[in-house]
């Protein structure tokens, strides 16, 4: 199986004033393609920043880092653009959707953004369970619908490495179980490899692979 | 889906965007109705001047503008000059025709203002102005006979119009023996439309100044020295002043055309100032769209689709503030004519504010110049923003 990611040594040192922070500090990471990985961690852990890093939207200040067998060290911004929009998707805690365009419309954004119009968000969208609120607009959804077509749009462009950060923060429970089922099916039908940062251990129960941040450490896999 | 989503981030601050669209449409209305009103007023002048149909006219010494205008407009009010010099006018070489004239302006019934009337030599006016013709719909129009027991007129087309005067029908007017209207002239488009023409001697009787005329029309022969020996003459003689109408019409289309540069850099001041509105609101709708644009940005938009995105919105909102301006002096172009009219001393006939089509083409195109201009710099700002630290101003 070959590797989603490859981190060496991986660091993201922020400057605060006279300050340094290490966000991210030293990590050494393998996941491999078809995985679904879970980010525990207490807030400020750095399990955003991990997965900003993962996902091209932030550069490490030192380390090494392969994201689905490129080597993004280096990488241009045009290339980083390139392959984040052809390779990768993302689900916010927010959803990010733009309220005055439809179920359909958020789902097509992405691809027609880049040009691309060979977008289906109508079958991404019955994928994840919307194929009857095609036509609503955010505000006619429900959280958890919401963030379903927030993961049909990262569906939507065919993604091998999909990153979500809290994706259940802004739902309750039952909500968030759902969601958390869906990527969990995404995974076991699609083969999609899914890290999800998250704080919440509940979620994280069923997840086959859990890794633990503690500032900015990634805790050895097993430990309590 | 991108014009889509253009006309929603549009529509989210309607007001906004309505206000600054209004400042695009004051700016392109400006500048073509300064165009249109350049374009028609040169387009009158011209024809008001071609339309005296005199090369030269022998006036009493004046301003030859002041008389230029009132030959082009109808009036009265001039000094006179003796009608023994049409005679001895005629009498030189190098003249080939003349025609005299005298023009009265005389109060018209009830509140109908003033009317001017045209003492004429009818065959060598005519003479001068071919295109003058009876009106075809008044088959019993006929042109004045100049010993006519009773005083006869012609009316112009417009004078007619406006009086509602019949062929035959027997005026009374204030102040004067009856007149019978002989005839109707076609509608010329020219002074002819407004005045009322009788025979000159007549004119002097009815308005007593015998043996006097307003001035004289002349064509000189083609002779090589024809205008000089004609200057030569009229030293001589003295007391009279010659008026070149070609050059009268050139000069103040001069004038009309050294306000140009004016009129355009007016017109170049409104549209900056339009362009730095449109700026100034593109510029807060990419501020306060960071976060969302840093979502497209992590969701695959390039810089390129992200600068696309803002600048169509910059060049739409200004592409339908021209149409609206351009379309306002379309609308409002008779309102404007008649202010203009009002505001000007001389204001020759035909339409001042002379739009055309293709002033539509002109207004939107110069208003998307406008947005594409002063969409640039936020359409840079947008797309020079960082994913992550867009999405994060949002948190």
């Amino acid at each position: 199986m070959s590797a989603a990611i490859t981190a060496r040594g991986l660091e993201k040192t922020y400057a605060r004033g006279a300050h340094e922070i290490r966000a991210v500090a030293g990590i050494d990471l393998d996941i491999d393609e078809g995985e679904l990985c879970v980010l525990l961690g207490p807030s400020g852990a750095g399990k955003t920043t991990l997965l900003h890093l993962l996902g091209l939207l932030d550069s490490p200040t030192a380390g090494h880092l392969e994201v689905l067998g490129v080597s993004v060290t280096g990488l241009s911004r045009r290339e980083a653009t390139k392959l984040r929009g052809g390779r990768l998707g993302f689900v916010f805690q927010e959803f990010c959707l733009v309220p005055e365009l439809t179920a359909r419309e958020n789902v097509a954004l992405p691809a027609m953004l880049r040009g691309d119009l060979r977008a289906e968000p109508e079958r991404w969208l019955r994928r994840v369970g919307l194929g009857d609120r095609l036509d609503h607009t955010p505000s006619q959804l429900s959280g958890g619908q919401m963030q379903r077509v927030a993961i049909a749009r990262a569906l939507a462009s065919e993604p091998r490495l999909l990153l979500a950060d809290e994706p259940t923060g802004q739902l309750d429970g039952e909500t968030a179980s759902e969601v958390y089922r869906l990527l969990a099916e995404l995974n076991q039908s699609e083969g999609l490899t899914i890290i999800a940062a998250t704080h919440d251990p509940l979620l994280a129960e069923h997840a086959p692979r859990k890794l633990r941040l503690e500032a900015g450490v990634l805790l050895p896999e097993g430990a309590p | 889906m991108m014009l889509r989503l253009t006309l929603i981030n549009l529509g989210r601050r309607p007001v906004r965007t309505l206000l600054t669209a209004l400042g695009v449409a004051a700016a392109a209305a400006a500048a073509v109705s300064l165009l249109a009103f350049q374009r028609g007023y040169q387009r009158a002048v011209a024809h008001d001047v071609s339309d005296i149909g005199f090369e030269l006219m022998v006036t009493a010494p004046g301003c030859p503008y002041e008389i230029a205008t009132v030959a082009m407009t109808g009036g009265a009010g001039l000094k006179y000059i003796d009608e023994e010099l049409t005679e001895t006018l005629a009498g030189y070489d190098e003249v080939r025709e003349v025609t005299p004239f005298l023009l009265q302006a005389v109060r018209g019934p009830g509140d109908s203002g003033w009317l001017t009337f045209l003492g004429v030599d009818v065959t060598s006016y005519r003479s001068f102005k071919a295109s003058l013709r009876l009106a075809e719909n008044e088959p019993e129009s006929r042109w004045i006979a100049p010993d006519a027991e009773r005083i006869e007129i012609v009316l112009g087309a417009g004078l007619a119009e406006a009086t509602g005067w019949r062929v035959e029908e027997i005026l009374q007017l204030e102040g004067l023996p009856p007149l019978r209207v002989a005839g109707i002239l076609e509608p010329t488009g020219g002074r002819d439309d407004g005045v009322a023409l009788l025979d000159w001697r007549r004119a002097q009787e009815l308005f007593e100044h015998p043996g006097r005329l307003t001035g004289i029309g002349l064509r000189l022969t083609q002779d090589p020295g024809a205008e000089r020996q004609f200057e030569d003459h009229v030293a001589q003689l003295g007391g009279i002043q010659v008026v070149d109408t070609d050059a009268v019409g050139e000069r103040l289309l001069d004038l009309v055309r050294s306000t140009e540069a004016l009129l355009l850099a007016i017109a170049g001041v409104a549209g900056l100032i339009a362009a730095l509105g449109v700026l100034n609101t593109i510029w807060l709708s990419v501020v306060e769209r960071i976060p969302e644009i840093g979502v497209f940005r992590a969701l695959g938009a390039s810089r390129r689709d992200v600068f696309s995105l803002i600048w169509i919105e910059s060049v739409l909102t200004c592409a339908a503030g021209g149409l609206i301006g351009t379309l306002f002096v379309w609308g409002a172009g008779r309102f404007i004519e008649e202010w203009v009219r009002s505001q000007v001393t001389y204001a020759p006939r035909g339409r001042l504010v002379q739009f055309e089509p293709a002033w539509l083409l002109v207004g939107v195109v110069g208003a998307m110049l406008l947005g594409s201009l002063g969409g640039i710099l936020p359409a840079w700002r947008a797309a020079v923003l960082q994913p992550l630290e867009a999405i994060r101003s949002g948190e």
